[in-house]
C-alpha cells in the first residue's frame, strides 16, 4: 500500500551516500529529501540508519537553526513493533521531526512505567496494547453490564496509565484505538445487539476519543485506518499469530506516517496553508483555451462531479482553519471571471486568502504568498495536476509539501487527506475564523495603502486589544498558541495543556494573553505572555509570543504595560527579558531592545547568540498605544 | 521458472532485505548460517517472497521451514502451471 509520493529516485542508494559527506544539516536535507518518496521496505531501513547516524552527528544546539526538531520517544509495547521503527524515522524525516525512539521491554508495562526515567525524558510514550487479548479476556455476549464494565476497567487502565506517563515522565501518552480480529459475533446488527469484543472496541474507541478530547492522551487512529485500507490489509492474522505483530509490514509505511502526523499535529508542526493550481486541478480542463463553457465542472460529467466534490472538501478544509491560496499559471482576469461567473463553482474569491494567477515562475509566486500571508513556506502544501509543477516546486522549496496528486481527480480528496498535513489534535474558535480573519487583513492593507502614516493608519482601524488573566476557556488557544507559533516567539517554549494550567494556576506566575478586534473583524486571541519570579524581586519572561497576523499593531505595547502593571502588584522591580535565537525568530531579535530594555548579559547556555535583557520599572515610559486597550481580571 | 532462477529471486530478497550483497545461499543454507537472518527478517523474508513469486504461505508452513531447499520447494508446490 502506498504514500500519496513519487516512486524514489533511481539513483536512490548513491544519494544516499552522496549526503554521508555533507554538514549535518544540508545532510539532513538531503534525507528528508528522500523520505517524501515511496520508499521499499529495504530503501526504507537504509534511509532510517543513514538518518539515525546523522541525527547523532547534529550538535544538541544546531537543530532549531535548520528548521529540525529533536523528539525523544518511548516505545511500550504488549506486540511486536521492530518493523515500524524505520518507517517511523523516516515519516518523521518526512516532516522534519528526528524521532529518537528507544524501546521498552516487551510485554512488561507496567513494570517499564515504573522503572524510574534514566537521562532525557521521552516527549511522547507511546503504549502499543495487545488489544486482541484484551477483547478477549472476558466473554461479555448477551450480558450489557459486563460489557460496560469492561470498558470501565480497560479506561481506567488506561487512565492510570496516561497519568503516570504526565506525572511521572511529563510526557504525552499515545495509545491506538482498539479494533477486533474476529469480534464480530452477529454480522450487520453486531452494534445494534452489542456486548460483543467488536461491540465492545467501538465503545472503548468512543471513551478513548473522549480522553483524547479532554487533553489528556493522543489517540492514533488505526480503526480509521483499517476502515480506509482494510483491516485485513493493516493486520496480518498470520503475522499476528506467527510474531505478535498488529500492523503487517505491507501498512507498516501508512501506519507510520499516520503516527508520526498526529505526533507532528501535536508538536504545532502540522502545515498550515494550502496552496492550489486551477486547471484540471479545481476543475477539467484549461481555462483560457477551453473558456467557461468548456470547463468541466458540477453536474453533467463524471469528471465534474469528482472536481466539485474536491471543491467541496477543499472549503471544508478552509472552514476548519486551513488557509486556502492559489497559484495558477494564468491570466488574472480569465480566472477570476471563471470563478465569479461559473454557476457550479464552490470555491469564491473570498475563499483564497491569496490568488496569484500569472505567468510567474510558480516557485516566486509561492515565496511572494508566503511573505503576503507573513507564513513560513515550511507551513505549505503544494498541489498541483502537473507533474512538472510539482518537480520545480519539490526541486526548488524542499520545504514545501507536495503530495503526489493522482491521475484521476477522483481521488484527490484521497490524496489529501491520506497525506496527513493537515492533522490537527484541536479545534479553537480562531481556527474556525482564521479565513476571515485573512481577508480581514487584505482590507487592512489596502486601507493601509490608503493611509501614509502609520499611527493614523492603526488608529482608523478603530481597534481594541482586551487583555487578561489566565482564564481555563482560553486554555485551548493558548496551548495551540504556544506550539505553533514559530516567528515572533522570543523563546519558542513548548508547553503542554497541563503545563500551561499549572502556570495559571501559580499565583506567583504571571500568565496574560491578548486579542485583537477591529472594524474588519476579530482577529481572536493571538498573543501570550507568561512571566515567572525570579530572585531578587523581578519577573522573567519566561514566553513572549504573538501571531503574525497581527504584527505592526501595538499589541506588544499594550502586553507590555499590563505585564509592567502586574509587576508592580507583585511588588517586583524589574522585568528580565530572553531572546533565544531559532531559524525562525529572527524578527523578534531586537524586540527587547526595542521595548526599552537594556543589554543585561550574554547567554552562557546554548543556542549560540542568545541574549538576556532588562527593564528597571522606574525606567519604563508608559507608550501611546493607538487602540483602545481593555483589561480583564 | 528452473529452480536456479528461483533461488537467483530469493538470494536477491535476502540480500535486499540485509542489504549485503555478499550473501550466497544454496539447498542447505538455514537461518542461522546467514549473519542478520533472524526471525524478523525472516518474516521479511517470507513476505518479499510472497510478493516477488505471487503465492501465499500458511502459518504453518512458514514454522516448518528448515532450510532454502524447504523453502524452493514450497514455491514452487505453489507456482501456477510449475
Amino acid at each position: 500500500m502506498d504514500l500519496w509520493l513519487p516512486p524514489p529516485p533511481a539513483e536512490f542508494r548513491e544519494r544516499l551516500q552522496t549526503f554521508a559527506a555533507a554538514n549535518p544539516a544540508a545532510r539532513l536535507d538531503g534525507l528528508a529529501a528522500l523520505a517524501s518518496h515511496n520508499l521499499s521496505p529495504a530503501q526504507t531501513r537504509l534511509l532510517a540508519k543513514a538518518a539515525v547516524e546523522a541525527m547523532e552527528q547534529v550538535p544538541a544546539d544546531g537543530l532549531a537553526s535548520s528548521g529540525y526538531v529533536k523528539v525523544p520517544i518511548r516505545i511500550m509495547a504488549e506486540w511486536t513493533a521492530d518493523h515500524l521503527l524505520a518507517p517511523l524515522v523516516v515519516a518523521g524525516l518526512r516532516r522534519r521531526l528526528l524521532l529518537d525512539i528507544a524501546t521498552g521491554d516487551y510485554g512488561s508495562l507496567h513494570q517499564s512505567l515504573l522503572a524510574p526515567p534514566e537521562g532525557q525524558l521521552p516527549r511522547f510514550i507511546l503504549f502499543l496494547l495487545d488489544v486482541d487479548r484484551r477483547l478477549e479476556s472476558v466473554n461479555t455476549i448477551g450480558d450489557a453490564g459486563a460489557s460496560a464494565q469492561w470498558v470501565e476497567n480497560e479506561m481506567a487502565e488506561i487512565d492510570k496509565l496516561a497519568l503516570r506517563a504526565t506525572e511521572h515522565w511529563q510526557a504525552t501518552p499515545v495509545f491506538h484505538n482498539y479494533i477486533s480480529l474476529g469480534g464480530n459475533m452477529f454480522g450487520n446488527h453486531d452494534t445494534a445487539i452489542g456486548t460483543g469484543p467488536a461491540a465492545r472496541a467501538r465503545s472503548m474507541n468512543a471513551a478513548l476519543s473522549g480522553a483524547a478530547a479532554g487533553g489528556g492522551l493522543l489517540t492514533w487512529d488505526l480503526a480509521g485506518l483499517a476502515a480506509d485500507i482494510g483491516r485485513r490489509g493493516l493486520i496480518d492474522a498470520r503475522l499476528w499469530h506467527h510474531a505478535k505483530m498488529l500492523i503487517s509490514p505491507d501498512a507498516a509505511a501508512l501506519a507510520a506516517d499516520q503516527l508520526a502526523a498526529l505526533l507532528g499535529a501535536a508538536l504545532g508542526r502540522s502545515r498550515k496553508v494550502l496552496v492550489l493550481d486551477l486547471d484540471n486541478t479545481i476543475w477539467g480542463g484549461v481555462i483560457g483555451d477551453d473558456g467557461i463553457e468548456g470547463i468541466r465542472l458540477g453536474q453533467g460529467s463524471a469528471e465534474g462531479e469528482a472536481f466539485s466534490a474536491f471543491q467541496r472538501y477543499v472549503k471544508s478544509l478552509r472552514s476548519r482553519g486551513v488557509v486556502i491560496a492559489v497559484a495558477s499559471k494564468n491570466t488574472h482576469e480569465i480566472c477570476t471571471a471563471a470563478i465569479r461567473q461559473h454557476p457550479e463553482m464552490i470555491l469564491k474569491m473570498d475563499d483564497f486568502a491569496c490568488f496569484r494567477a500569472n505567468w510567474d515562475n510558480k516557485a516566486d509566486n509561492l515565496i511572494d504568498i508566503a511573505k503576503h500571508l507573513n507564513l513560513g513556506l515550511d507551513s505549505f502544501v503544494f498541489f498541483d495536476d502537473s507533474p512538472a509543477e510539482r518537480q520545480l516546486i519539490r526541486q526548488e522549496l524542499p520545504m514545501v509539501a507536495v503530495p503526489e496528486a493522482p491521475a484521476d481527480p477522483s481521488f484527490y480528496i484521497d490524496c489529501l487527506a491520506g497525506s496527513h498535513f493537515f492533522d490537527a489534535v484541536s479545534l479553537s474558535a480562531e481556527d474556525l475564523q482564521r479565513n476571515e480573519q485573512y481577508l480581514g487583513n487584505e482590507k487592512r492593507r489596502a486601507l493601509s495603502n490608503e493611509t501614509r502614516d502609520l499611527s493614523g493608519f492603526l488608529r482608523s482601524l478603530d481597534m481594541t486589544i482586551t487583555i487578561r488573566g489566565f482564564n481555563g476557556l482560553d486554555l485551548v488557544r493558548i496551548t495551540q498558541l504556544i506550539n505553533k507559533t514559530n516567528q515572533f516567539n522570543l523563546t519558542t517554549r513548548r508547553y503542554t495543556e497541563a503545563d500551561v494550567r499549572a502556570f495559571g494556576d501559580d499565583p506567583a506566575t504571571v500568565v496574560l494573553s491578548a486579542r485583537v478586534r477591529d472594524k474588519f473583524g476579530d482577529n481572536g486571541l493571538i498573543s501570550v505572555v507568561i512571566a515567572k519570579p525570579v530572585a531578587g524581586e523581578g519577573l522573567s519572561i519566561d514566553t513572549w509570543l504573538m501571531s503574525c497576523r497581527v504584527l505592526a499593531r501595538d499589541v506588544e505595547k499594550a502586553l507590555m504595560k499590563a505585564l509592567v502593571d502586574a509587576a508592580r502588584r507583585r511588588g517586583a522591580g524589574f522585568l528580565l527579558g530572553y531572546y533565544a535565537p531559532t531559524a525562525k525568530n529572527k524578527m523578534v531579535e531586537s524586540f527587547y531592545k526595542d521595548q526599552g530594555f537594556a543589554p543585561y548579559r550574554e547567554a552562557e547556555a546554548p543556542p549560540a547568540g542568545a541574549t538576556w535583557w532588562r527593564l528597571d520599572l522606574t525606567d519604563y515610559a508608559e507608550p501611546t498605544i493607538a487602540a483602545n486597550m481593555e483589561i480583564v481580571e | 521458472m528452473t529452480r536456479d532462477e528461483v533461488l537467483n529471486r530469493v538470494t536477491g530478497l535476502i540480500r535486499e532485505i540485509l542489504d549485503d550483497e555478499t550473501v550466497v545461499l544454496n539447498e542447505t543454507t538455514s537461518a542461522p548460517d546467514v549473519p542478520g537472518w533472524d526471525s524478523f527478517n525472516n518474516i521479511n523474508l517470507m513476505i518479499a517472497v510472497e510478493k516477488a513469486f505471487a503465492v501465499s504461505f500458511r502459518a504453518h508452513e512458514i514454522e516448518a521451514l528448515r532450510n532454502v531447499g524447504e523453502l524452493l520447494d514450497m514455491i514452487e508446490r505453489k507456482l501456477p502451471n510449475a
